[in-house]
């Protein structure tokens, strides 16, 4: 069907002008044809007759050229169309359907476009904000309903939400920190060494992994790993209106969805930080022994001598912080979500973004109140 | 123009499973070139999955399918590319790509298949609005953001895109109110008229089935129970036939 071509060919004499068209008038052959449309000149003096008997098969793309055609000829004097009847049908579906496409509206001009972006973005993260703080509200709420009356406690899913979030989680979790702790204590061992101060690296190993690192690669890891599942499950729930039908069944989706989430990962973060706590030592002590030929009592005693009694607990202590953070923010994008596959996507990278954000911020914070009250 | 044997779509001795279930088994069906054939069946015989079967969704077990003469187990990649050019698709809730506008969902099968200045492209999206009686302003909205009718015919803009031959509709009356869909079938009707389509419309709307359609043919037990004009067909001695045909639904169109 490709090979075969559309024409259009202008003849006459003076005073009569003459405008044939034939062949195949299809979407194929409209940007051929086009040029030939655009750079007909007309005679406004002369008799004009449009010749559509020859054409074969028009599409509604060849009648639709075929109507700017025409409406070039109408503003001249006289002329007359010929055609067969089935270009007829179908210009006259086109010319009809032409007129009511035909309203257009006036673009505005870029800068009132710009301006009208930054407002309406403007407006927008101020709606978000304020829904944000509703949202953590609207937890609180239902936390406190709950912790009335505990018979509206949804056990099982909160069960179900540690075993996926956090359960699932122990061996990329134990992996990363034994690894985290070699890197430490072996950096360590050499940059202490030059000193000869080789013992402390032991030291070293106690205060990062237990302060710092346990937790926050922990809260690192979790935050991609379960506040995007959060985000994604509730998301794609509210596109296939099971958000919608939970309520009309009377069932609350902060109970059923969020509180779940939000006490679940709370459970099991600073579970999951004793882990990493555990594995990182263990990955350190590995490197001292065999390294530096640390025996593991003598380790032990040192370890344990390096501790003050809060070293331990500074760490521990951020964890369920770090876990309302990942959820709150995992549950909140997820419900965010709005029609779209994009907007899915949008809000899962969000909630991760945003968490692990947050979750740098709040460290920070807390090295800060610890320093200022002197742990 | 569609094929030489007269018939848009053979399908012959089909047989489709979906995991251990069977779907159709031995299923034959012709539709002939420039007819309007409604697909009718109680639900889960396996409507929609004849019709994505037939453009190719779905692989079937056993069975050959012809659409324009051309056996489609046997086309080469451009040869099926070609073919599904000249068919248009119109999926139960429209299937709108949702990070696009309804204007650039309409140019997409333009622009995949035929270089088109910009210009036109979007004079041809705004004309296809119109003919599926939406407003220009629609085009630049999101799908998301429209009505689950109003998505319904933008998907119809989307398959008529490239004024396709053979037009395949997958309920496309359903959800829509009573007037909309008879403007609908009018539509279908006036271009099926004007520019020689091909329809095939998995439908439940009896109205349409009344309005539009050249033939009907109705899927049960795994096979095509009966296929011919409306009059043939409703007087099939089959339960669900004449449960469908004379039951109470049917009685405000029959008077």
């Amino acid at each position: 069907m490709k090979n075969q071509k559309g024409w259009l060919q202008v003849g006459g004499a003076d005073r009569t002008m003459q405008i044939s068209a034939g062949g195949f008038w299809t979407i194929d052959h409209v940007s051929d044809l086009q040029p030939a449309v655009d750079g007909l000149v007309i005679d406004r003096t002369a008799d004009t007759e449009v010749d559509f008997r020859k054409i074969e098969r028009m599409d509604t793309a060849g009648a639709y050229l075929a109507e700017q055609l025409l409406s070039r000829l109408d503003d001249s004097t006289s002329h007359q169309v010929l055609s067969n009847q089935h270009v007829d049908s179908i210009l006259e579906t086109v010319s009809r359907y032409k007129a009511s496409a035909a309203v257009r509206k006036p673009r505005p001009n870029a800068l009132i476009k710009i301006i009208e972006r930054i407002g309406k973005a403007t407006l927008e993260a101020l709606d978000l904000a304020a829904c944000f703080v509703v949202f953590i509200g609207d937890i609180t709420r239902h936390l406190i309903a709950t912790i009335v009356r505990p018979a509206r406690f949804r056990f099982s899913l909160t069960m179900t939400q540690i075993e996926l979030s956090g359960f699932n989680a122990i061996p990329i979790i134990s992996l990363i920190s034994f690894l985290i702790g070699i890197v430490i204590a072996y950096q360590g061992a050499l940059q202490l060494g030059k000193l000869g101060a080789e013992i402390y690296t032991i030291d070293l190993l106690a205060v990062t992994i237990l302060r710092e690192m346990g937790i926050l690669l922990s809260a690192i890891v979790i935050a991609g790993r379960s506040g995007s599942t959060f985000a994604a499950e509730i998301g794609s729930m509210k596109i296939n209106e099971e958000l919608d039908a939970m309520y009309t069944i009377g069932m609350n989706p902060m109970e059923v969805l969020v509180l779940p989430r939000v006490i679940g990962l709370t459970i099991s973060l600073p579970i999951l930080t004793l882990i990493a706590n555990f594995f990182g030592v263990i990955g350190g002590g590995l490197i001292v022994w065999l390294v530096m030929d640390v025996s593991p009592t003598m380790f032990t005693n040192q370890f344990v001598s390096s501790l003050s009694p809060w070293t331990f607990w500074v760490g521990l202590i951020k964890a369920p912080v770090f876990a309302a953070i990942i959820a709150v923010i995992g549950c909140y994008e997820g419900m965010q979500v709005s029609g779209s596959a994009e907007s899915l996507g949008t809000h899962t990278t969000r909630a991760v973004v945003e968490s692990i954000f947050l979750i740098i911020v709040f460290d920070a914070l807390f090295s800060i109140f610890f320093g200022v009250i002197g742990i | 123009m569609s094929s030489t044997n007269g018939y848009s779509i053979n399908v012959n001795d089909l047989v489709v499973r979906l995991g251990n279930f069977t779907i159709h088994d031995g299923l034959s069906l012709q539709v002939r070139n420039g007819e309007i054939i409604a697909v009718v069946g109680a639900s889960g015989t396996g409507k929609s999955v004849l019709l994505k079967t037939i453009i190719g969704l779905i692989k079937p077990v056993n069975g050959t399918i012809e659409i324009f003469g051309r056996n489609s187990n046997q086309l080469s990649s451009k040869e099926a590319h070609e073919v599904r050019r000249r068919c248009g698709v119109l999926f139960q809730d429209g299937a709108l790509f949702g990070s696009l506008t309804v204007n650039e969902n309409i140019q997409i099968p333009i622009k995949e298949h035929v270089k088109l200045p910009q210009k036109t492209r979007e004079e041809l999206s705004a004309l296809k609005l119109s003919m599926v009686g939406l407003d220009r302003d629609v085009g630049n909205k999101y799908p998301s953001e429209l009505s689950g009718g109003m998505r319904k015919r933008v998907g119809l803009a989307r398959a008529l895109a490239l004024d396709p031959e053979l037009l395949f509709l997958d309920e496309p009356t359903a959800g829509l109110d009573p007037i909309g869909a008879a403007a609908f079938d009018q539509l279908l009707l006036e271009l099926q008229k004007n520019l020689h389509l091909t329809v095939f419309i998995v439908t439940h709307d009896l109205d349409t089935i009344y309005t539009v359609s050249n033939r009907v043919a109705v899927l049960g037990e795994k096979k095509l129970l009966v296929s011919g004009s409306l009059e043939e067909v409703s007087a099939f001695d089959h339960p669900w036939v004449q449960d469908y045909f004379h039951g109470d639904r049917s009685r405000v169109i029959n008077h």
